[in-house]
């Protein structure tokens, strides 16, 4: 009997073994945080600057404040599509100068589509090689470099609002 | 037998004058394109990620520092503008869990995994990556809440540590750090073998995986892959080589001429990869100043003078400066020698040879075909003309770079200071030669006539 009962427990135990076991979600789980943050602060950035301030800029060899929405919303499809192993789709040109409502909904657009896109992401294929225009990288180091352009936008964006009067803190966290 | 009248000389030469000029545009167009690629060798910024690897004991560690402004996209808590290392634990750990991707060390080409991690936020005035053993002993100290590091300055120190089969296999490693950034974030990366610390080794973001420590045949064979693709990408060499052998139309006269630069390039080469080159950082833009002067010297004096008689003199001298713009080109690459320093050396020498043997045997045949068509004068004019201008404007252009060079300096460094003086000398001092080369030729002609 003890020999069928250590048997039974040896048996349940490689059958756990062997099951398939979830990822851990940590990094998949972090740039879902950051999607949905960013799309908060971003779009309140977007929002908060006055529509006749879009062509703003803080230098010649700088972006104007509409450019650098557009930028955002590029930058967006271009990376979630290949991370999120999902199709962008395709969307019209639209001109850095165009109206401000155009620039805000095709930011809001973007953040949605990356929301969609990183939805399933899980842990198991981060090491899995991707193409972003024409560099290949990681899948981790491509939500690192994500994230760490849309801290570098916010900062700029802050600037840009903080420039033309704009009250920074109403699109803090 | 018919003369050919006045007439028809004339429109024989407004035929081909049309061919001559567009032949010399064409070939101009492509030496300009040559020379804008030879200029694309400007230093970026680095942000450089430091690593050790050691393997010992059945498993590999991984010590690696990586600037903390790479990690911009972790979201590191901070509070006034410093970051807040009470608090960062959890961030830490996610930045840890993402390098673990970046960092590819390979046993026998299989990717290892690594079994734990550690590490910890450090200023930038922390030194303790100069060895092995203070950085693994820093990266396993644990957190240091104390410490004051502002916002995107200091340091991630992050330790892996992966189960190896064996300390006798063949590891690689490769670095995919912000990849996106290339060469902007290279891996510097020594390889420790029991208590010897190894050679540095840059890699860039992205490149290839590295042998740690490469069997010698490996490295002599990646290292006349590098030999031959430094002779071929080296416009200004080639452009040597051209101004060098177009005059001399007999292949018995080009050997000697060949054999010359070989054996001159080869001294500086090794000399110079031996460590006994200046080190100053004047030395590598006047050596690239003096190629360029070669250039210009070997151009002006095929059209001023059709004499060859101290050509193998000169190539010598010039050989001895391009040996030198080898070992600069080579400098970046030695570190993955491993152990095998000479046979490395001997084979990118022996790259180099291969690369200048199949440049002359498209050049050689070229030349025949197009004295079909000009006089070989004419030719060796034109080829020369445009060599020694497109000389002239690196002369101009390197000239300026040598004189930017900080010479504000101390010790054996300084002999930069005299660096404008010796490229102005070497330059005067061709400017006579090549004068009474000219005086001489003309002496003689004179006599001749006379007699």
């Amino acid at each position: 009997m003890p020999y069928l009962f250590r048997l039974t427990v040896a048996a349940a135990l490689a059958a756990a073994v062997s099951l398939p076991q979830a990822a851990p979600a940590g990094v998949a789980d972090f740039i879902r945080t950051q999607t949905a943050a960013q799309e908060r602060d971003l779009g309140a950035a977007a929002r908060g600057m006055p529509a006749d301030r879009y062509r703003y800029s803080p230098g010649p060899e700088q972006m104007t404040f509409g450019e650098l929405v557009l930028h955002v919303a590029d930058g967006n499809y271009l990376f979630c599509s290949p991370i999120g192993s999902t199709a962008a789709p395709a969307v019209e040109k639209l001109p850095s100068d165009g109206p401000k409502d155009a620039l805000v909904k095709r930011l809001q657009d973007s953040f949605d589509f990356c929301a969609r896109a990183l939805a399933t992401l899980d842990d198991a294929k981060m090491s899995e090689m991707l193409v972003i225009g024409n560099v290949r990288s990681p899948r981790s180091m491509a939500i690192l470099t994500l994230s760490g352009t849309w801290n570098t936008h916010l900062t700029m964006a802050r600037d840009y609002l903080s420039k033309n009067g704009q009250n920074v803190a109403s699109t803090s966290r | 037998m018919a003369r050919t009248s006045p007439r028809r000389r004339a429109d024989g030469g407004a035929r081909q004058l049309p061919r001559f000029v567009s032949s010399w545009l064409a070939l101009l167009g492509l030496l300009l394109a040559c020379a804008g690629a030879a200029r694309a060798h400007d230093l970026p910024v680095n942000t450089m990620v430091n690593a050790f690897v050691r393997v010992h004991g059945g498993e590999a560690d991984l010590v690696a520092r990586v600037p903390m402004d790479l990690l911009r996209g972790v979201p590191f808590p901070t509070v006034d503008g410093r970051y807040d290392l009470a608090q960062s634990g959890p961030f830490e750990e996610l930045a840890r869990t993402l390098l673990a991707d970046a960092f590819v060390l390979a046993e026998n080409n299989a990717r290892l995994a690594p079994v734990r991690s550690e590490g910890r936020i450090v200023p930038a005035s922390d030194r303790s990556f100069d060895r092995f053993d203070h950085a693994l002993g820093a990266a396993r100290a644990g957190p240091r809440p104390e410490a004051s590091v502002p916002y995107d300055t200091g340091y991630l120190d992050v330790h892996f540590v992966y189960p190896v089969k064996s300390t006798g296999s063949r590891f690689e490693i490769q670095s995919q750090v912000t990849v996106d950034v290339g060469v902007l974030a290279p891996l510097t990366v020594r390889y420790v073998r029991g208590d010897e610390e190894g050679r540095a080794m840059i890699i860039p973001a992205g490149a290839d995986p590295v042998d740690l420590d490469p069997a010698w045949y490996r490295a002599a064979g990646g290292f006349v892959r590098l030999g031959i693709e430094h002779i071929l990408s080296g416009t200004d060499h080639l452009l040597f080589l051209l101004c060098l052998v177009v005059p001399v139309r007999r292949l018995r006269a080009i050997v000697p001429l060949i054999t010359a630069f070989t054996v001159a390039h080869s001294v500086t080469l090794i000399a110079s990869a031996l460590g006994f080159a200046p080190r100053g950082p004047w030395f590598p833009p006047l050596v690239e100043a003096a190629i360029a002067a070669s250039i210009v010297y070997t151009a002006l004096e095929n059209i001023v003078t059709a004499s060859m008689g101290r050509r193998e003199l000169i190539t010598c001298l010039f050989g001895l400066v391009h040996g030198f713009g080898f070992s600069n080109a080579l400098g970046d690459s030695l570190q993955f020698a491993g152990q095998h320093l000479l046979v490395s050396l001997l084979a990118f020498n022996v790259g180099i040879e291969i690369g200048q043997l199949g440049v002359l045997c498209v050049m050689l045949p070229l030349f025949a075909l197009l004295r079909r068509r000009m006089s070989p004068r004419r030719l060796v004019v034109v080829l020369s003309s445009m060599g020694g201008l497109l000389g002239a404007v690196w002369l101009v252009e390197r000239w300026q770079v040598l004189w930017k060079v900080d010479l504000a300096c101390s010790g054996p460094s300084c002999l930069g200071h005299a660096a404008p003086w010796l490229v102005a000398s070497v330059a005067v001092l061709a400017l006579v030669v090549m004068l009474s080369a000219y005086r001489k030729h003309r002496t003689s002609k004179i006599s001749r006539r006379a007699q």
